[in-house]
């Protein structure tokens, strides 16, 4: 920078400012400087305005790029966010434990409170829900004629007590994370914090197993 | 087993072991949400074929997770997931040996990618102003032409630097001299 502060406003701007006051880099008391020579002087606002002419084609120029990409890649993406650290198997155990999230809090409300349900073979009256779809990849088991899917975190070492089955509501987004894609009828706008009724299996560690989503019955 | 040992994690612990798992998710969707078509373009510049520069922008975004799991500092996020990307392109340029004169993309052929509503003849002129501003930029040094890049990203000249390893002074001077070359070119 070959301008001193004082030289600002009564000599034209060296180019190096010019550009730092455009790109908002001076710092607040040299930028006031700036402004004021610029507010006086045609020649150095010329100059200001030709640069940022040019600095907007370079951002046309860019934003003309047009990369391909994968609406899909932010649902990949996201997928692969979860087990960042379970590449080894002294984590798995951890890992398991944070993937329960919302589960593994909701079976320790529901055994607190005691609420320990048979199956369900009834339905709720509302049903917000039309469509339900299980990712590729989760498995399935049947007890009492229903079907429960597996929770992708539980322990498949631990046996299954098939009585201790909670019915409760569970999030639509934990079930999203367990592979089972709970989708709300067309003309109703998703809530993210949206809940169907559920019958939750617990295993003898007292976790959840697997899951069935009732509400479609 | 009765209930007492089923509850021996206690709440607390999945609770905030939930909340910050779910936290760092989020924050890196929410990069992915407002920087992932910017970074695109900024990888798409830097000349990655398309295939490599869907890998590179997951695996950008990944590393920026594995950053913020490991602890690592949140406070400037973007320019640290640009700091990523550019190593990456660059790197599987190196191995691939890759000229790097060749940076610039071609514009793609097919309609499928271009914006709607635009004529044919306004496509031609996009075109043909395209095609002069790529003959411009080939006369600016690699440096300037990342230099610039970043900053149409909104990457401040600090940032640039930790993209770059170069000092603030000295991205100052890149961007100036680049802008000067181009204004007289174009």
């Amino acid at each position: 920078m070959n301008s001193t502060l004082s030289s600002i406003s009564d000599s034209h701007l060296s180019n190096a400012l010019l550009a730092q006051f455009l790109d908002d880099e001076l710092p607040a008391a040299e930028a006031a400087r700036a402004e004021s020579h610029l507010a006086e002087c045609s020649v150095c606002s010329g100059r200001c305005a030709e640069l940022r002419r040019v600095s907007s084609s370079f951002d046309e120029f860019i934003d003309s790029l047009r990369p391909a990409f994968a609406l899909t890649e932010r649902q990949d993406l996201a997928s692969k966010l979860e087990p960042v650290n379970s590449n080894n198997t002294a984590k798995i155990a951890r890992k398991r434990t944070r993937g329960l999230g919302w589960w593994g809090l909701a079976a320790a409300a529901a055994l607190t409170i005691g609420v320990l349900y048979l199956p369900s073979t009834g339905g709720t009256g509302e049903q917000p829900h039309t469509a339900l779809t299980i990712r590729e990849g989760t498995s399935a088991l049947e007890i009492d004629g229903e079907t429960f899917i597996s929770l992708p975190f539980s322990n498949p070492e631990l046996p299954v007590n098939a009585r201790r089955i909670v019915q409760m509501q569970v999030p639509v987004s934990s079930l999203a994370e367990a592979g089972i894609v709970v989708e709300p009828i067309a003309n109703r706008v998703a809530q993210p914090d949206h809940s169907v009724l559920a019958d939750v299996l617990l295993g003898l560690d007292g976790q959840p197993v697997a899951v069935h989503v009732v509400t479609f019955e | 087993m009765d209930q007492a040992d089923a509850l021996s994690l206690p709440a607390a612990t999945w609770e905030t072991e939930f909340l910050e798992d779910t936290s760092l998710r989020r924050t890196v969707l929410d990069l992915y949400d407002r920087d992932h078509l910017g970074l695109r373009r900024y990888v798409a510049f830097l000349g990655a074929d398309p295939e490599t520069a869907k890998e590179l922008v997951q695996e950008s975004f990944l590393r920026v997770h594995q950053h913020l799991a490991s602890g690592g500092d949140r406070s400037n996020l973007r320019a640290w997931l640009y700091r990523v990307a550019h190593n990456l392109v660059r790197n599987a340029q190196t191995s691939a040996r890759t000229n790097r004169t060749e940076y610039l993309p071609d514009l793609p052929a097919s309609g499928e990618l271009r914006d709607g509503g635009m004529s044919a003849e306004e496509e031609l002129l996009a075109t043909e102003k395209n095609r002069r501003f790529r003959a411009a930029l080939e006369e600016l040094s690699p440096v300037q032409r990342d230099c610039l890049a970043l900053r149409t990203r909104g990457l401040k000249y600090r940032e640039i630097g930790e993209v770059l390893n170069l000092s603030v002074s000295t991205v100052g001077e890149h961007v100036q001299r680049g802008l000067e070359k181009l204004k007289e070119l174009i």
